[in-house]
């Protein structure tokens, strides 16, 4: 008879606390539509590793071992992503990828602010990365640094980039004027040669690969699926990078994210300060990137618009669209979308060239 | 006024982050009061004999303060998890400095390269 209430018997308060939190990620993911593609899953993970007298179901550990720990699933997911970013407006104004440079500043400055109250380094800089603004990215480094708090780090990273059109706009408002706000930025269209667009990713991974050997990984995955997308001979392989791949590894890798949930491991106050880090982490890169713009705007003639430098954070398209709202909003003769989404994948690239840093300057250690 | 209450909001939330993890950290004391001297961690080498300058581990504040804790004695497994060391921001300013150093340089090689191919590789115009 004990056989059917012992499970019961072991619940533990703190599980049915991370049911909770996974039914609050599921109803974001439903009912807010807030990066459905992992939050759904995760939550439904943190559900299932969560249920009393569970050790681990074998398929999660096998999955986790096959492609969490090993870094494939963030690495083959880079492809389908690779295949779906369109270089073609960075391409045409290169210079738009300073402000991608600049917004990875939030990634630094929690690196220093975690220092102060993680003792070791390296769970300091696996957070940071969380100011990637890119999942992948984050799991990568955090797996490859050791940190403990890989779960948190994903968790954080996936919930603050759906949280995007949130946190973006009242920073951008808090640091610029009306008038800043109004600058026009016409769009002058120049078209990029097929052969510039299929030796831009690989000039790319060279480059990274020499500079940041770390970073190589992240950044040849990234740019062999665009270079899939730019060839114009694999059509088919794109299509499949684009949909088939990239869901495939999306749905493997949240639910296997899930396992990093346990409630000894997630309920715990390092979480929360996590959970805040990551939130100054997206703030300090947004604001890096308007600042950044007004820097230049003080020696430009043609000024630029310091909305678009907030576009440099990773979360593409997210943040490109909320900026040419925020410019239509203030003008709607203002088109900034061009601009915005040049500066937005640069910030893709930016991202992970910084991951690639945090790796070479604390994966030794 | 909207985005101005959203601001003070988190504003409030950034400064409650740094703040609350106070109630459940340990407070870290620098290394020279953690009587490192005496323990001849923090001795110059020159100040040594022979042989020891190698021997005597070098602890860096922030960096490997687990791997410290372990030089000392104490295991890994009791090391504090959450600390509140406001140094450690000082001493990490040059990571910050570096790592956007880093990223411009290749950011700027990238733009530089970027410009060679779109000159080198001009789109043909239809005659």
């Amino acid at each position: 008879m004990e056989i059917l209430y012992e499970n019961l018997l072991a619940l533990d308060y703190r599980q049915i606390l991370m049911w909770i939190i996974g039914g609050i990620l599921i109803y974001l993911a439903i009912k807010k539509e807030m990066e459905p593609t992992l939050l759904l899953p995760i939550g439904f993970g943190a559900i299932l590793v969560n249920l009393p007298i569970f050790d681990n179901v074998e398929a999660l550990v096998t999955l986790y071992n096959a492609g969490i720990a090993n870094e494939l699933f963030p690495l083959i997911l880079f492809i389908g992503i690779g295949a779906m970013i369109d270089f073609g407006p960075l391409l045409t104004n290169p210079k738009l990828m300073l402000f991608g440079a600049a917004a990875q500043f939030g990634i630094f400055f929690t690196l220093c602010m975690a220092s102060m109250f993680f003792p070791e380094i390296k769970d300091a800089a696996s957070i940071a990365i969380i100011g990637a603004a890119d999942g992948p990215t984050s799991i990568v480094v955090a797996n490859r640094l050791g940190s403990t708090y890989v779960g948190p780090i994903t968790v954080a990273a996936y919930s603050y980039m759906a949280l995007v059109p949130i946190i973006q706009p009242p920073v951008i408002k808090l640091l610029t004027t009306k008038k800043e706000r109004m600058i026009r930025m016409p769009y002058e269209p120049k078209s990029v040669s097929k052969t510039t667009k299929i030796l831009f990713p690989i000039v790319i991974t060279v480059i990274a690969g020499l500079v940041a050997p770390e970073s190589v990984s992240l950044v040849g995955f990234l740019m062999f699926g665009n270079l899939i997308r730019e060839c114009g001979v694999l059509d088919s392989l794109s299509e499949t990078a684009q949909k088939v791949l990239a869901n495939l590894i999306t749905i493997f890798l949240g639910i296997t994210i899930a396992t990093q949930m346990r409630y000894d491991q997630f309920l715990a106050p390092e979480t929360l300060l996590i959970l805040g880090l990551g939130l100054v982490a997206f703030i300090v890169d947004t604001a890096g990137g308007v600042l950044f713009a007004k820097i230049l705007n003080l020696f430009l003639k043609k000024k630029i618009n310091p909305m678009v430098g907030a576009a440099g954070i990773s979360a593409f398209p997210m943040a490109g669209r909320i900026v040419h709202k925020m410019g239509l909003k203030e003008d709607p003769q203002n088109f900034l979308l061009m601009h915005s989404m040049g500066v937005n994948v640069s910030g893709q690239i930016a991202s992970v060239i910084a991951g690639g840093l945090i790796l070479k300057f604390f994966e030794v250690i | 006024m909207k985005n101005r209450s959203m601001a003070l909001i988190i504003a409030i939330l950034m400064i409650a982050t740094l703040l609350a993890p106070m109630c459940f950290a340990e407070y870290e004391t620098p290394l020279i009061d953690m009587g490192a001297e005496e323990n001849g961690l923090l001795i110059a080498p020159d100040e040594k004999g022979e042989g020891d300058a190698t021997d005597a581990p070098v602890p860096t504040i922030g960096a490997t303060d687990a791997e410290f804790a372990e030089d000392l004695g104490t295991n890994k497994e009791d090391a504090p998890k959450m600390i509140f060391a406001p140094m450690n921001f000082i001493d990490n300013l040059y990571y910050m400095g570096l790592g956007m150093l880093g990223i411009f340089v290749v950011i700027g090689v990238i733009i530089l390269a970027t410009a060679v191919l779109n000159k080198t590789f001009k789109e043909k115009k239809d005659e």
